[in-house]
């Protein structure tokens, strides 16, 4: 393990990378250390400023459009898992992943492709924007009216649905309004539904309740527009959100105390997304010991990640599955509460299924591997001699961080165990080749340190 | 001594011990509870099976009121005709397809709850299965699951890591609790760690108990991670093992399960193929005689919501569900523990009195379910609901569901139900 991986600054580099992103090699690292933490931060923040326009659009098109004909919601999880690996703005996909599971909309009741793409776009360009602006176009999203039946939401026939769940969930948490407050706002939202065939949000008239409102104390001919602007005004909104914020970037524990610095900004900047951001980029708790590697990676991370340290061509059929035995689905939350995340991540089920598809991202062949292609050559140019170094050179890239002695240990053993389990040095020729039956150690090398504990964790 | 995910991280440092000992101490409390094939030591008490519906089951067409005019009235085109219902009573007969579940009934085993639901039914698929999972018709922010809080309330349980199987992808909210007790898989061949090839497994296996068995100076988090990755491993081998000496057994005994005499009623259907409902069953039994100490069994089988062409639909279903039902009494009665297992359906909701315009039903209420085991009363629970008294165009309901749940948990379970379900609800007398 080269000196610098244990520096304090590179530790904290990555650190950064894997929280705002989905980790970075040490070339990366190292040279986001030359920049500073300064430029880096703005640079993964104001990713469109700095980037300039995503070229990804232009690209995806043809494929797009025959997945959502076909409404296949297993290919655009793929879709977007491949977007997740790709992005050179993984902040942006981060953010989406966050209002995916915050504003929680499901496919198995939503059926409908389109729409949870064009709510997927929604949250993509809103990612890091404004939560006032974001809250209001969620409000008239047709996956969203759909999934929280605002469709049937009519004027003497109210259904509370999205009212409810957008004061208890979305925005203020419970205690922070009354029923009377989700009867009053559901007359509010009343008409606010979608056009079927265009999947585009429609206001009918004729629906709307337009008579008086009281709601959170105000009073008046109040519509959906103006129940968001009440809900912006109340107090309990920016801890709400910010808390969220700060377990999903920080640590599973806040306590209010450290939690008000950034809804303090949040809500003198009008509920900006980026001064938050930035902030808790910034601050001495994010890199403080409870956050550095305190948290679970959610499933999507644990893909995500390990795909980008392999550089792996997974055969992307197993990607869905593989994903709903961890517990997390894209587009398909298990409720409207999204995923309850942290160690709710973790059972003996869903390590199994981690354990399990890293074993298959690990048997693939080296040319689908770059990282196993890259430590074959290593290893035929004479630069990597025992086990040892290979382990470490192995380790070093995909855990991106120094693997505790007792771990090498276990791992070095294994090389140069045999089948039988006696002791057999994992030797290289003079040629520097590996001969093919031991090439499936190396292999398996790689599916043990993805199933790892520390791997597990971010 | 499990404790919750959160008691776990707070006290933390007080688990660094648990990494000393090699191997860990979670492999020994499975031995203790364990022989050596990995079979529950004897003792193990009842068994709960629950069988969820997916989609909202026409009980009105399943447990037919074939001597009521309102009920051909409501459904001048999906009723089922007088002469095809099979009957259990003057009053009340089941869907032409179910003669198997007909027999088992006959014979005392089967126990039929009618007019079931909750005050202020709700017609969401998600909310009100939701509602029949937590128990609770009214809070939308319950996490636990009524089983999981029964696994939470019982000590013993907690040391099992199997005392909860779910066969089928995703673990179902009524299993979850905080502390995790219960193993979901497709099946239990694929709940196996995979690895890299033959020639590397031992080698494999070797590495990976070793990385997780050992203790850590880290956070508390990465200790939660081995103890339950060494948990999954423990577990996945202790169902191999069992499962492999029933097939070793099997091979000394003449007649195993699927192939059983002429007539005991088989898993294999019309179709000549084990329908996947018929499979998971088949599952359960195994896993059962394999005595692995699991309270618990949870499966799901779907496709009820017949909004339209209910006819041909729900004839499918229910045969599969009889059928499969009866196979599943019958392994169960040759394994000889029919006395000590109890199968319980439901489904979230029933369906609306009158047919729609697509030969279906919509979402309504007051469904009824079964109760099906040796131990219990076979007979008629409840009041069949009056199709001239409503509520919306729906069946009122005159049990409560939780007063299902209690029986269960009272009776069969022998726990308390007050506190799992939040109240009191009145017993139904389903055990003798």
């Amino acid at each position: 393990m080269s000196a610098e991986v244990h520096s304090q600054d590179y530790q904290r580099m990555a650190h950064l990378l894997r929280r705002a992103g989905f980790g970075a090699d040490r070339e990366t690292v190292l040279a986001c250390l030359q920049e500073g933490f300064d430029a880096t931060i703005h640079k993964l923040v104001h990713y469109d400023e700095v980037l300039g326009p995503d070229t990804f659009e232009a690209m995806e098109d043809r494929q797009l459009n025959d997945i959502l004909a076909q409404n296949n919601i297993a290919d655009l999880q793929i879709w977007w898992l491949n977007r997740m690996v790709q992005t050179d703005r993984p902040l942006q996909e981060k953010m989406t992943l966050f209002w995916h599971g915050h504003f929680a909309t499901a496919y198995s009741k939503v059926n409908s492709a389109r729409l949870m793409f064009q709510q997927n776009q929604l949250f993509r360009r809103n990612a890091v924007g404004n939560f006032h602006d974001l809250t209001l176009a969620v409000s008239k999203d047709p996956a969203m009216i759909w999934y929280l039946d605002n469709n049937t939401n009519r004027k003497g026939h109210p259904n509370e649905n999205y009212a409810r769940e957008l004061m208890e969930l979305f925005t203020l948490g419970i205690g922070h309004y009354t029923e009377q407050d989700v009867r009053e706002s559901g007359r509010a939202f009343t008409g606010w539904t979608f056009n079927r065939l265009t999947g585009e949000y429609v206001f009918l008239p004729h629906e709307h309740d337009d008579g008086i409102k009281t709601f959170l104390g105000q009073t008046g001919n109040f519509n959906g527009d103006d129940i968001v602007n009440i809900i912006m005004q109340q107090p309990s909104c920016a801890p709400f959100i910010c808390t969220k914020l700060f377990k999903f970037f920080i640590h599973e524990n806040p306590t209010p105390e450290e939690v008000r610095p950034f809804a303090e900004i949040f809500r003198k900047s009008n509920y900006e997304i980026k001064p938050v951001l930035e902030a808790m980029f910034r601050s001495p708790v994010f890199y403080s010991e409870k956050a550095m590697w305190s948290k679970v990676k959610s499933p999507t991370d644990f893909v995500v990640s390990a795909v980008r340290a392999t550089g792996a061509q997974v055969p992307v059929r197993f990607l869905p599955a593989a994903m709903r035995a961890m517990n997390q689905e894209l587009f398909n939350p298990p409720s409207v509460k999204g995923w309850d995340g942290g160690l709710t991540w973790i059972n003996t089920t869903t390590l199994m299924a981690r354990f399990n598809f890293a074993m298959q991202l690990a048997r693939l062949n080296e040319e689908n591997q770059p990282l196993l292609a890259s430590l074959e050559q290593q290893i035929a140019e004479n630069r990597l001699r025992t086990a040892e170094a290979i382990v470490d050179y192995l380790a070093e890239r995909v855990l991106h961080r120094p693997v505790m002695e007792k771990t090498r240990d276990i791992l070095v053993n294994y090389m140069n165990t045999d089948r039988t389990g006696t002791y057999q040095p994992f030797t290289i020729a003079d040629t520097g080749r590996i001969p093919p039956a031991k090439l499936m150690k190396v292999h398996g090398l790689l599916h043990l340190i993805l199933l790892t504990p520390e791997y597990q964790l971010v | 001594m499990r404790t919750t995910r959160r008691e776990f991280i707070r006290n933390g440092l007080t688990f660094l011990s648990f990494g000393m000992m090699a191997p860990s101490s979670l492999v020994r409390a499975a031995a203790e509870l364990t022989d050596e094939n990995g079979r529950a030591k004897a003792g193990t008490g009842n068994i709960l099976v629950v069988l969820q519906m997916f989609g909202g089951n026409d009980g009105l067409n399943t447990l037919i009121p074939y001597t009521n005019p309102l009920y051909y009235q409501n459904r001048p085109t999906i009723g089922i005709p007088k002469e095809q219902v099979l009957p259990i009573s003057n009053s009340v007969g089941l869907h032409p397809s179910m003669s198997a579940l007909q027999q088992l009934f006959e014979k005392g085993h089967v126990a039929v709850v009618q007019g079931v639901g909750y005050p202020n039914p709700n017609f969401s698929h998600f909310r009100s299965q939701e509602i029949w999972q937590t128990a609770d018709p009214v809070s939308t922010v319950v996490r636990e699951g009524w089983l999981g809080r029964y696994f939470d309330d019982d000590g013993h349980l907690r040391e099992n890591p199997l005392a909860g199987i779910n066969i089928g992808g995703e673990l179902p909210r009524a299993l979850y609790s905080d502390f995790g007790s219960v193993v979901s898989m497709q099946n239990p061949n694929a709940f196996q760690l995979q690895t890299i090839a033959p020639a590397e497994h031992n080698a494999e296996i070797a590495a990976f108990t070793a990385l997780y068995s050992q203790g850590t100076m880290a956070n508390s988090t990465d200790d939660l991670v081995r103890k339950l990755g060494l948990e999954a491993y423990t577990c996945s081998e202790r169902i191999r093992k069992a499962l492999q000496a029933e097939a070793n057994q099997q091979d000394d005994e003449p007649g195993s399960p699927t192939g059983r005499t002429l007539d005991a009623p088989s898993y294999v259907g019309r179709t000549g193929q084990m329908s996947p409902l018929a499979r998971n069953l088949h599952t359960i039994a195994q896993l059962i005689k394999a005595d692995l100490g699991t309270k618990i069994f949870y499966v799901s089988t779907g496709g009820f919501d017949t909004h339209a062409n209910q006819f041909p639909t729900q004839a499918r279903l229910l045969q599969d569900l009889s059928d499969s039902l009866a196979a599943f009494y019958a392994e169960l009665e040759q394994i000889g523990v029919a006395d000590r297992v109890t199968l319980v359906t439901f489904s979230e909701f029933g369906r609306r009195v009158q047919e729609n315009a697509s030969g279906g039903t919509d979402h309504g209420a007051g469904s009824c379910l079964f109760v099906m085991g040796g131990a219990v009363r076979g007979g008629f629970y409840g009041e069949y609901p009056p199709l001239d008294d409503l509520y919306l165009g729906n069946l009122k309901f005159n049990v409560d569901f939780r007063q299902v749940y209690a029986t269960l948990l009272d009776k069969w379970l022998g726990v308390s139900p007050q506190k799992i379900l939040n109240g009191s609800f009145t017993n139904l007398p389903l055990f003798a």
